[in-house]
């Protein structure tokens, strides 16, 4: 997550904000966002709808609780998905992404 | 017989198609730096600096994460007696402001040794033709009885804040050798970009 | 006997070939989630208050999320 917080900057200049996502409670979601002095939200979803809405894969260390995989998405301004991908997040990826969306927004 | 033969080859043919989308050839390692007539080191043709005498051996860190590279001498002496200098293109923290991301560094710098960080300078220095952060600590383990000296320089390529730093390992009754922060300073002031980072590219 | 041993090999590496690209079905399943819309949330948030997709990014701002496993682990 700091990693996002470093590239928050350049997130803002591509018109682009970031959120995580866990099925941790938003109190410990809290600390821990303060611990790493986070300015991005972190977003609490113990039912875990949202993670199987974009097909996130449940870890298999808790049997009747399973956690989020990483996964990060994209999704454009206008609501529509445009960027998956699993595991650690691919951060200079992300900012290449941004970019080519921000293009495409350009063209006339 | 010959059906038999024609459904082995059949399924020795589907394998192989199976496998050929696994294959992958090994790409043999390349070094990743040479020397210029000039005798500095060309590091991926990326960065230029003056390399530490021989007996500092390189430091790798593959993939990303860690530093970039960096060098390391075992020093005279009994355990701990080591100096390591690096370079990191991303020291930990989130700041583009140098102040700031000196307190979000410190907060992770040698996590793991546990030891309590005393400044014992901080100034402004010139690095990377233009200025930057230089802080130089001391932390002590009174258990384990050993104490490190770092130094860490903060300065810029683009808009972010790249690191330098060095660390030496002593026994607590044992004395600094400075001469090896001369050579990393040699390092420092030697060091050039020789083109643009990924963010300075977007 | 030898044939009939023959076929229960034949069929059952039929059987496993298919389990084979199961990475190829996580690619299917991610290209099927691209170009699809988002459905609008709402989920409480670190900042005291929540967050409701369409208020605060739709029609405005591009948005990165990132699932994690849990907190104080690195992502």
């Amino acid at each position: 997550m700091e990693r996002h917080q470093r590239d928050l900057y350049l997130y803002e200049r591509f018109n682009a904000r970031v959120a995580g996502v866990s099925r941790d409670d938003v109190t410990i979601l809290k600390y821990w966002a303060k611990s790493l002095e986070l300015t991005f939200p972190l977003l609490s979803n113990t039912t875990g709808f949202l993670g199987s809405f974009f097909d996130v894969k449940p870890t298999k260390e808790l049997k009747y609780y399973p956690l989020f995989s990483r996964r990060t998405v994209i999704i454009d301004k206008k609501g529509i998905i445009r960027y998956v991908r699993d595991d650690v997040p691919d951060y200079k990826g992300i900012l290449l992404f941004l970019k080519k969306l921000n293009q495409e927004e350009a063209k006339p | 017989m010959k059906r038999n033969s024609l459904i082995i080859l059949f399924s020795v043919l589907s394998i192989g198609t199976w496998l050929s989308g696994c294959a992958t050839t090994e790409t043999s390692k390349q070094v990743p730096y040479r020397l210029s007539s000039q005798g500095t080191v060309i590091w991926e043709d990326e960065f230029e600096f003056i390399p530490p005498p021989p007996d500092w051996k390189l430091l790798r860190v593959e993939g990303e994460g860690d530093i970039n590279f960096g060098f390391m001498r075992t020093d005279p002496g009994s355990y701990p007696s080591l100096t390591t200098f690096a370079y990191d293109e991303e020291p930990f923290g989130c700041s583009t402001k140098f102040e700031e991301r000196e307190k979000e560094f410190f907060k992770r710098f040698l996590f793991n040794a546990i030891v309590q960080f005393q400044i014992l300078e901080k100034r402004k220095v010139q690095v990377l033709g233009q200025e930057g952060l230089e802080v130089t600590v001391e932390g002590k383990d009174p258990i384990k009885r050993e104490k490190v000296r770092s130094k860490v320089i903060f300065g810029k390529r683009g808009e972010r804040v790249v690191g330098f730093y060095i660390t030496q390992w002593r026994p607590t009754d044992r004395s600094y050798d400075l001469s090896a922060f001369d050579v990393f300073d040699k390092f420092v002031h030697s060091f050039k970009f020789l083109k643009k980072s990924f963010y300075e590219t977007l | 006997m030898m044939r009939s041993r023959f076929f229960k090999w034949f069929i059952l590496l039929f059987l496993i070939l298919p389990l084979s690209p199961l990475s190829r079905a996580v690619a299917q399943k991610v290209e099927a989630l691209i170009g699809r819309e988002v459905l609008n949330f709402t989920l409480p948030s670190t900042h005291d208050r929540l967050i409701n997709y369409a208020e605060e990014y739709h029609g405005k701002h591009h948005l990165i999320i990132t699932f994690f496993p849990a907190a104080f682990t690195p992502v």
